[in-house]
């Protein structure tokens, strides 16, 4: 989705009709569960559902009261159209969206104007962020760790924008042969979810590699599932198998006393 | 040329039975659904040509909310099912079966009123939507003052002919069983004893649904629907009240004792029509109740599926925004057909085969047995007398 080696410095604030209307049919493009991004909208609810819970509990908040995370500020690094960002927005955050692929930055402003939300769309690197020192409760990096050329730089950067007390959540495909075998070649070959060349296999991050790099950074993981998808519902269900791809929350052990990790790598 | 437009978060087309349950369902949790419908509001409830009763399965029943006291007051329990045959060879040596249903039986007339009157409704009436598209993420409807108004999900709930299925153009599959059904309340001189009678007879069905018994002059009354062959339909269903009285006895027997039309019997008669749809949802739409299929009134299911639609959806929508996902997203209404479309193209595909069954057997009988269908399986008698047809 996202390709840290920035092209454009574009800020997108003189924006022309072609553009707009090119723009637009992008947007309904990011935004059409059967279009290019079919495979994001199948697992969008998974993952919303694993982020909104930690979330929620991580910050003690009521998932079913009206607007249950008011007043936090979250990060969507490699936001691409807005898929996550939105539903945060909806659920009451103060959200970021960042995105080093010019293009999307008007697609997701567009839709959420649609959706009348107010959601803060920019062309930047999480980098970008950290070094003008904002930092967010809550930093997600979903799907975009296999994009970039120096994976444990990039950690950093994440980790980096954290504020005090906040969560970083990541996922990413394991480095597994199941991994090839489901997340290239059935997703890109033989069920044409995603087009050819989408991912890199040698890009893709075990866990305990994961682990590593935000250890390495001073938090530590809270609570990590699969994604797996069952045809028969033909839904995405989270499981504690990672052997395909996974989603992981991290925390400082500062925050929260150690306890028994939930989860075998 | 512009036109005012209005936002609604959920708008909800159609505001007979199944528009005011999937009303109530979205404003019991904390929705702010908007009605449309081309009748006066006051109106709703009045002129309500729908002389059709309903025996609510306890889950219908749980859904609705409908408490014990108005139960007792506009219901009466099912106890017991006496199905048979009439005159016909192949049933008439069938025990009749005792059906623990539980079920109730309520005017649609009864329970619309009480909708009306326990439901705060927000809408707009003596407006008929002319045409609807999906713009900006919304789904909007025009209406025929040239008012817009748009919503993250519009429901059709606008019937069996409903205009906006066919707007989007959604196929949907007809059956026209050249059928008519009358309808409407019968007195009776014996105790119902909360029995219902399905007789099936040759070439149309009789069936009788147990009223609360509320006459002071000892009488008891019963919901009936009868069905015969439209060509047929056509004279019988003209005779006077009496006479048709007469007709019905012989047919019926004297199970409830005599029978008699009430004073002012408003007998209401229609052609009876299934119909499903391959889909159930659009962008941005979903289709509810009979715009989404109809079915015989054979098992009696029509508004027991109506309900099971509104509760599904509501919760599809609940769950959604739970999430913070957008109502209308592909994804969530296709999680309510999912939901939804087997049951109705089960329950749908029974009561046509059972009425097939019945009408034309031994054919069709052989096919609908070979299917396995679980509700024969529920229904001793059915089962008794297709294993009798398939062996003949």
């Amino acid at each position: 989705m996202l390709d840290t080696e920035q092209t454009s410095t574009n800020t997108g604030h003189t924006v022309d009709p072609a553009e707009v209307e090119k723009f637009t049919k992008m947007a309904a493009s990011w935004w059409d569960p059967q279009g290019d991004f079919r495979p994001l909208h199948k697992l969008n609810p998974t993952r919303i559902r694993f982020l909104t819970e930690q979330i929620a509990k991580h910050f003690d908040r009521d998932l079913d009261s009206p607007l249950p995370f008011a007043g936090l500020r979250i990060l969507d690094v490699g936001c691409g159209g807005g898929l996550v960002c939105e539903p945060l927005a909806r659920l009451g955050a103060d959200v970021t969206g960042v995105d080093a692929t010019p293009a999307n930055i008007p697609v997701a402003q567009i839709h959420a104007e649609q959706m009348g939300l107010e959601i803060d769309y920019r062309v930047a690197t999480v980098a970008e962020l950290v070094e003008s020192g904002e930092r967010f409760d809550a930093v997600l990096a979903l799907e975009i760790i296999e994009h970039v050329n120096d994976p444990p730089a990039f950690v950093t950067d994440v980790v980096g924008a954290r504020a005090e007390g906040g969560v970083v959540f990541m996922s990413t495909f394991n480095k597994t042969l199941r991994s090839f075998a489901l997340g290239i070649v059935a997703a890109e070959y033989v069920l044409q979810w995603l087009p050819k060349g989408t991912h890199d296999w040698r890009r893709f991050v075990p866990p305990a590699e994961m682990f590593k790099m935000i250890e390495a950074n001073g938090l530590r993981p809270e609570r990590i599932k699969g994604f797996m998808f069952n045809p028969l519902l033909d839904k995405w269900m989270l499981t504690d198998d990672t052997s395909v791809s996974y989603i992981a929350c991290f925390k400082s052990p500062i925050d929260q006393p150690p306890v028994e990790p939930e989860f075998a790598l | 040329m512009s036109h005012p437009k209005t936002v609604q978060e959920i708008v909800i087309v159609g505001a007979g039975l199944a528009g005011l349950i999937q009303y109530r369902a979205l404003q019991s949790r904390g929705f702010k659904p908007f009605l449309i419908d081309p009748r006066p509001q006051h109106a709703l409830g009045l002129s309500n040509a729908d002389t059709r009763s309903t025996a609510l399965t306890p889950r219908a029943v749980g859904l609705l909310g409908l408490s014990d006291d108005w139960l007792r007051e506009h219901g009466q329990q099912i106890t017991e099912m006496v199905v048979d045959g009439g005159l016909s060879p192949a049933l008439r040596r069938e025990a009749s079966l005792n059906l623990d249903s539980g079920a109730w039986v309520v005017f649609n007339r009864d329970l619309t009123q009480f909708l009306l009157d326990t439901t705060d409704i927000q809408g707009r009436f003596e407006q008929a939507v002319v045409g609807s598209a999906v713009e900006g993420g919304q789904r909007i409807v025009r209406l025929n003052d040239g008012h817009q108004i748009g919503a993250r999900v519009v429901i059709a709930a606008d019937g069996k002919n409903s205009q906006l299925r066919r707007a989007e153009d959604i196929q949907s599959h007809q059956r026209d069983f050249h059928q008519t059904a009358l309808t409407g309340r019968i007195k009776h001189t014996a105790p119902h004893q909360g029995r219902a009678f399905q007789r099936f007879l040759p070439g149309g069905t009789l069936a009788f649904l147990p009223l609360r018994s509320d006459d002071k002059d000892g009488n008891h009354a019963s919901s009936f629907i009868w069905v015969e062959p439209t060509s047929k339909a056509k004279g019988l269903f003209s005779l006077s009240p009496d006479t048709l009285v007469e007709r019905m006895q012989v047919r019926f027997g004297d199970a409830l004792g005599t029978l008699s039309a009430p004073q002012d019997p408003a007998w209401g008669q229609f052609p009876l029509r299934a119909h499903h749809c391959e889909t159930i949802v659009g962008e941005r739409l979903a289709l509810i109740g009979e715009a989404a299929h109809a079915m015989h009134p054979l098992a009696g299911q029509g508004l027991n599926m109506t309900i099971k639609d509104a509760a599904a959806l509501t919760e599809v929508l609940v769950a959604q925004r739970r999430l913070g996902l957008d109502g209308g997203d592909g994804q969530a209404l296709l999680d309510y057909q999912r939901e939804r479309r087997a049951d109705t193209a089960r329950i749908t595909a029974l009561t046509t085969g059972l009425h097939d069954v019945l009408d034309r057997s031994p054919a069709p009988v052989r096919a609908l047995a070979a299917s396995g269908l679980e509700m024969i399986e529920r229904f001793p008698p059915i089962k008794a007398l297709l294993r009798r047809e398939a062996d003949r």
